[in-house]
């Protein structure tokens, strides 16, 4: 009985796909790994717009953040993202970090960047639409971009979630952007982010 | 928006930036969780097992996180340290909660409070006459609109004597955990279909017509993402379907994880059961 029901609710959802527009950025569709990275353009701290596309050919990391989030402090204090960035940076990998939480500004961001030092664009996304179209769940959350403009990893920033692992860590993007540059494939496309929960729009 | 992010917008005088935002930054909020060392025997006898409970209390709104947080948050998480020879087991933990955050995302925990007791077995070589010392650490999440993490030590010295009575849990505790087999009996049995990667159903059969309220609380596994979690029943019987996708690259759990059932009885109070997943391959 139940399996009718769900049988009937898939065949009526897929038949809702098929006659309707599906909007780029569905809510909770997270984009797949694997698959073509959603296209979009936010205005960074100065309020200059950054497109996706203006990096084609080209690695891109995105690390969805919010300055009030523990977790984001905590990485940013130890600076696991500024580290990681500027040793990729000359590699040619681009590093955007972007905001989804409701309360962003351009202020907001931009006292962010000036707070941690941070030389890459802190995007504004406090529609909360970029965040859906990836599936951002968490601060921080990221994903990183083949040349291809694919989908090559997404999740943690590494296996430390409460940051209390003594030994070594295992840093999930430097992983996938080593494998990435050397042509490889990525041993670990897909890891359960961790942090605060991204704070979008009631 | 933050008092400061106000600030920013509608005076904006170039004095206040940098230098006093960053100063107001660490907030004066009082701490939205309280812990304390709730429970724990009068004394204790060589070779017994006792319970210890620590109590979260949390300010309104404030949640901490169950063993599985859900999509965001960290699980409060306890770390014992007693005497050579103790063994500290697993806490228990209480029914959780189920919440929505905005976008979706979905987690599970506690408000209002949180008593996480443990078993904790002593060793047979004690001397009735002395004391021990047990310590804890505890360690949080609690999130509200903004997340703060929390951690405090506690400690607490016990008498160790010839026999001690033994220890049962207060009423309090034992009606807000799940049932756990085999020392209790469960209104279900239950069986899962389906393998890893698949559409899976928990099918639980009910010793009389199902009870209202069935809600599933799924088990941790790092490597395994559990979606799209629909629940029916019909008669004597639930069915709890859900997508599971093993994630690329990494190993599922070997051993069996625990998760929750939660029902709603006859007489209105919440109950629930421990259910262990062993995942099956494909």
């Amino acid at each position: 009985m139940r399996r009718t029901l769900v049988t009937l609710a898939s065949l009526f959802a897929l038949a809702v796909t098929l006659v309707l527009p599906v909007p780029l950025a569905a809510a909770g569709e997270a984009a797949a790994t694997g698959k073509p990275a959603p296209a979009f353009t936010l205005a960074d701290s100065q309020g200059k717009p950054v497109s996706l596309a203006s990096f084609k050919g080209k690695v891109v990391v995105l690390e969805w953040f919010n300055p009030d989030c523990p977790f984001v402090v905590r990485h940013y204090k130890a600076k696991t993202m500024l580290d990681l960035a500027a040793r990729y940076r000359d590699r040619g990998v681009v590093w955007l970090a972007i905001n989804s939480s409701h309360f962003a500004t351009a202020e907001t961001n931009s006292q962010f960047a000036k707070d941690y030092a941070v030389p890459y664009p802190a995007l504004d996304d406090h529609a909360g639409t970029v965040g859906q179209a990836y599936g951002a769940r968490t601060t921080p959350h990221l994903f990183v971009i083949d040349k291809a403009g694919n989908l090559a990893y997404q999740g943690a920033i590494d296996d430390d979630p409460a940051g209390e692992k003594s030994g070594e860590k295992t840093n999930f993007v430097a992983l996938a952007l080593e494998a990435l540059l050397a042509g490889k494939p990525v041993p670990t496309p897909e890891t359960k982010p961790y942090g605060c929960s991204v704070k979008y729009k009631k | 928006m933050s008092r400061c992010a106000i600030l920013f917008r509608l005076v904006l005088p170039a004095l206040l930036l940098a230098a006093g935002c960053a100063a107001e930054k660490p907030k004066t909020a009082p701490a939205p969780v309280k812990a304390a060392w709730a429970l724990g025997p009068a004394a204790i006898a060589p070779g017994s097992t006792f319970w210890c409970g620590i109590e979260l209390e949390m300010e309104p709104g404030w949640h901490v996180y169950w063993l599985n947080p859900g999509e965001s948050g960290l699980p409060t998480r306890l770390t014992w340290s007693w005497p050579a020879g103790f063994r500290p087991g697993p806490p228990r933990w209480p029914l959780p909660l189920r919440f929505t955050q905005p976008g979706g995302i979905e987690g599970f925990g506690y408000e209002k409070e949180l008593l996480l007791a443990a078993p904790i077995e002593a060793p047979g070589d004690l001397i009735p006459g002395s004391a021990v010392k047990g310590r804890v650490e505890v360690a949080w999440l609690a999130c509200k609109e903004a997340c703060i993490p929390g951690k405090v030590s506690l400690t607490r010295s016990f008498a160790v004597a010839d026999a001690a009575a033994t220890m049962v849990l207060p009423p309090s505790v034992q009606d807000s955990r799940p049932l756990a087999a085999p020392e209790d009996a469960l209104p279900f049995q239950h069986r899962l279909e389906g393998t890893l990667g698949g559409r899976q159903t928990l099918v639980l059969t009910w010793s009389s017509p199902a009870p209202a309220g069935v809600e599933w609380f799924p088990p941790a596994d790092p490597a395994v993402s559990i979606e799209d979690i629909e629940t029916g029943s019909v008669s004597g019987q639930t069915r709890i379907v859900f997508q599971t996708r093993l994630l690329a690259g990494q190993q599922a759990s070997e051993h069996p994880l625990e998760s929750i059932v939660a029902w709603t009885g006859p007489d209105g109070r919440r109950r629930g059961a421990l259910v262990p997943i062993h995942w099956r391959k494909a």
